[in-house]
């Protein structure tokens, strides 16, 4: 079999941010839970943090093995990798179907509130599965380039909102008290699906996979930080009324003679949610094939799309019946037995097997 | 007969050579007595340079006043004495000879000589060097390639006088059995690349190697894709700084143009009149070229999505006099776009394919009466017919990019039409992925970009002033990451 294509510190930074960069996007709240425009901003330190500490027991695992968790749980048991490698691919694919509905949701409430959004989220899978085929490599080099556009975009939208900013718009933090702000530190961390990929991303990164999600977790809490304050210092009370505050923002952003330049800013963000269905998509064929030694074949990129499709249904049946807590839970469950629970278990696993006696040890010299 | 050595015997080796070569008009077999030995001069008539033949060798062989030499030397006697010449090699086999005669070479046997002896007089009429027709330029060298090899060769060494410049001959092509120059710099070239290189040439399994693009997949990709790792010049100063790159060059007999590998992104938005303007105008020029790419592989495609699905992003102004003129025709705006850029594409194979003289009639037709009348006729709309301009115009900056850049633009109309910016900017996601994904011998087409070599940077997009960018030249071999 080929040897596992890697790629480099920079570009997985890359992938985890851009991958990432859509939950900004679709970040949403209930309106209820008193979550003010400064609690936003405070709110990154509590999830930088807490996505640090999560981030431990993946990185733990990839600096014991060399393969990430599967060989690490391949080491402790053959059986044990399997069942840890059809895990984490359930695992990656349903994060891509959570993901995918959280951009229909987008897509269905303001981008095409007439359409079936359903067509959209299955040409977004198909062109996620096309591009999942190309391999890691390609995915980074595009993450890298995407980052570019993102931060253009970004930096567009600051650009064209600077005349509407003011600083007495920033509603002061933790008016409601720290409740909302940890609450939505926990929910918005239970979202970070892509701190599995720590568990996975030895096998696939030649560079330092710590420094790299370090860097990613922090550079993502300090953009997160700064566009939640332009959101508050812009929107003011009106944003956070608002579904979608980043949304709101690209919709009051004005450039010369173009007075809505929302829809071409929602395109970069089209971009990232692509590029993250593609990462996923791709990491379940990685946890699958590491653990079965067996090559996917191209049609099980599409195989996987199709099952994504299947699950973003069956998600969006369960959000509709319990107004969105199920998909909350389900993503905060699949988090922490991904990056958390399992990474600990292997661990575990490893060193038990390590300590004891082998049955075919040879009887010895002496 | 694949090896089949030449023997003492001269009537069975020239039978054999004969057997080989088959009964041509032009095979020309002339008798001769060198100092009193039977001897064969064969060549093909018209490669050969008569006068060159005459004076070099039948002259100084024929002349009565050469002495016998000893049974079996007489060979090194023309070799080392009589021929006037330079380039001649001694061949032991048949097929080496018939070759050699086929190359333009001429072929002498002679009574008790188990070989043969071939004299370069190669003398075919050929295209004499001349302006490179599809990489004009302001400032640079006029020369173009021609389309001999030989001649390319002299060209490119003309520029890069140095030993390290390495030129090795091989043949493509089972029956055409075309000479093919493989080109680097010793040292800078990545010795894995060159034996890929090699490798992937030498076992091509190719009938005809009739041109440079006959040969260009067997060096690209096995799957298909619209980006290519490689790519072609006509101008031998533009290969001589790609070898200096690490770059490796490959010349085919019979075609004017050279195929580099590995030829990356960027390089289409490079050309030799950057080098030789100031940096500031070269960067400018460069970023006016992204741009252009850009704007013809998009622009039609993003304009039907904006008006079919987003409105609202044009200003109101615009936007309503776009309405205007569009409700005056009786197609939808993709169909109307599909249709005007087939028209475009069907008047640009024209102009290419017609004779010249005829090639201005078709672009007043193609100009007046497609464009012209059939706004006021109403069948198109006059913003949709500026969209098609601009993008014919753009899409001639970066020729090379022709082809990807025109399906893309087929796609991009399409999906803008049906599902809006939500499919163009997914498609475009896809394309990137694509271009993202091309790494011909391990050096990614999207580098130095993406992958990020600082190095590079100087002579990306940015262009620095001669003073830096002569100090250091950064080579393809330390953007490979694979």
């Amino acid at each position: 079999m080929k040897p596992q294509e890697k790629i480099g510190g920079g570009q997985l930074f890359a992938l985890l941010f851009a991958s990432r960069a859509i939950g900004l996007f679709t970040f949403t709240v209930p309106q209820e839970t008193g979550f003010s425009a400064g609690d936003r901003v405070l709110f990154t330190v509590p999830f930088c943090l807490l996505c640090l500490l999560f981030a431990v027991p993946g990185l733990l695992v990839g600096s014991r093995h060399e393969n990430g968790i599967a060989g690490a749980a391949r080491a402790a048991s053959p059986l044990l990798a399997k069942g840890v490698g059809v895990f984490y691919a359930a695992a990656f694919l349903c994060a891509a179907a959570l993901g995918a509905l959280r951009f229909e949701l987008f897509v269905g409430t303001v981008l095409f509130p007439e359409s079936s959004t359903a067509v959209f989220t299955a040409l977004l899978l198909a062109a996620a599965a096309a591009a999942s085929l190309r391999g890691v490599q390609a995915l980074g080099r595009t993450a890298a380039v995407l980052l570019a556009l993102l931060a253009g975009s970004v930096l567009f939208l600051l650009i064209a909102t600077f005349d509407r900013f003011n600083g007495l718009n920033l509603t002061p933090p933790l008016e409601n008290g720290a409740g909302p702000v940890l609450k939505n530190a926990f929910r918005s961390a239970g979202r970070t699906t892509e701190l599995a990929a720590l568990t996975l991303a030895p096998a696939f990164t030649r560079g330092r996979v710590k420094k790299a999600a370090v860097g990613w977790l922090t550079a993502f809490s300090a953009a997160a930080a700064v566009i939640f304050c332009w959101i508050g210092g812009v929107t003011g009370r009106y944003g956070e009324q608002q579904m979608f505050p980043l949304y709101t923002l690209t919709e009051v952003a004005r450039f010369g003679v173009f007075e809505r330049m929302d829809a071409v800013l929602t395109g970069v963000w089209i971009l990232v949610a692509f590029l993250q269905a593609a990462f996923f998509l791709w990491l379940a064929a990685l946890a699958l094939k590491q653990s079965f030694d067996r090559k996917m074949p191209p049609a099980g990129a599409f195989a996987g799309a199709t099952a994504v499709l299947g699950l973003f249904f069956l998600f969006s049946a369960l959000a509709d019946r319990t107004d969105g807590e199920a998909t909350v839970y389900t993503s905060a469950a699949l988090f922490l037995l991904s990056s958390v629970v399992i990474p600990l278990t292997v661990l575990l696993a490893g060193k038990l097997t390590a300590s004891s006696p082998k049955p075919d040890a040879s009887p010895g010299r002496g | 007969m694949s090896d089949t050595p030449f023997t003492p015997s001269l009537s069975s080796n020239l039978r054999a050579l004969k057997e080989l070569l088959g009964d041509s008009f032009d095979l020309i077999v002339r008798e001769l007595a060198v100092a009193g030995t039977k001897a064969y001069a064969i060549c093909f008539d018209g490669m050969c340079d008569e006068l060159k033949i005459a004076e070099a060798l039948i002259k100084p062989l024929t002349d009565p006043a050469l002495k016998k030499p000893p049974d079996g030397t007489l060979f090194e006697a023309v070799r080392d004495r009589l021929y006037k010449g330079t380039d001649v090699k001694t061949v032991y086999t048949v097929p080496d000879a018939a070759q050699a005669a086929l190359d333009g070479n001429l072929v002498l046997l002679a009574e008790k000589e188990p070989a043969a002896l071939t004299f370069s007089v190669q003398g075919y009429p050929r295209r004499s060097v001349g302006e490179p027709l599809s990489e004009q330029n302001e400032k640079g060298t006029q020369e173009g390639f021609t389309d001999n090899f030989k001649d390319n060769v002299t060209l490119l060494r003309r520029r890069l006088r140095t030993p390290l410049l390495s030129t090795e001959l091989l043949t493509a092509g089972d029956t055409s059995q075309t000479p093919v120059v493989l080109c680097f710099i010793r040292g800078r070239a990545d010795a894995a690349m060159l034996a890929q290189v090699k490798n992937r040439l030498q076992t091509a399994k190719l009938d005809a190697a009739l041109g440079a693009g006959c040969l260009r997949p067997f060096l690209e990709d096995r799957r298909p894709g619209l980006f290519k790792g490689t790519g072609v010049t006509e101008r031998p100063d533009t290969l001589a700084a790609m070898l200096t790159e690490g770059r490796i060059g490959v010349i085919v007999d019979g075609v004017p143009y050279a195929v580099i590998v590995p030829y990356l992104f960027s390089d289409h938005f490079h050309t030799a009149d950057d080098y030789l303007s100031g940096p500031a105008y070269a960067v400018f020029m460069r970023a006016l070229r992204v741009a252009c790419v850009a704007t013809a592989a998009a622009l039609p495609g993003f304009f039907v999505a904006v008006c079919v699905f987003h409105p609202e992003i044009i200003p109101s102004d615009i936007m309503f006099d776009i309405a205007k003129a569009e409700s005056k025709t009786p197609f939808p705006l993709m169909a109307e776009a599909l249709i005007i850029h087939l028209i475009y594409e069907v008047v640009r194979e024209a102009g290419l394919r017609m004779p010249v003289a005829v090639g201005h009639a078709v672009s007043i037709v193609g100009a007046l009466v497609i464009g012209d009348t059939a706004v006021t006729a109403g069948l198109i709309g006059a913003p949709m017919l500026i969209v098609v301009a601009l993008t014919a115009v753009c899409s001639s900056v970066a020729v090379r990019l022709h082809e990807t850049v025109s399906l893309i633009r087929f796609a991009l109309i399409l999906i803008g039409g049906l599902t809006g910016l939500y499919g163009v900017m997914l498609f475009s996601g896809l394309m990137l992925t694509e271009l993202c994904a091309v790494a011909p011998f391990g050096v990614p087409f999207s580098a130095p970009v993406s992958p990020f070599v600082k190095a590079a940077q100087q002579d990306t997009l940015l262009r620095a002033g001669w003073r830096k960018l002569g100090r250091r030249v950064t080579t393809v071999k330390e953007m490979k990451f694979e």
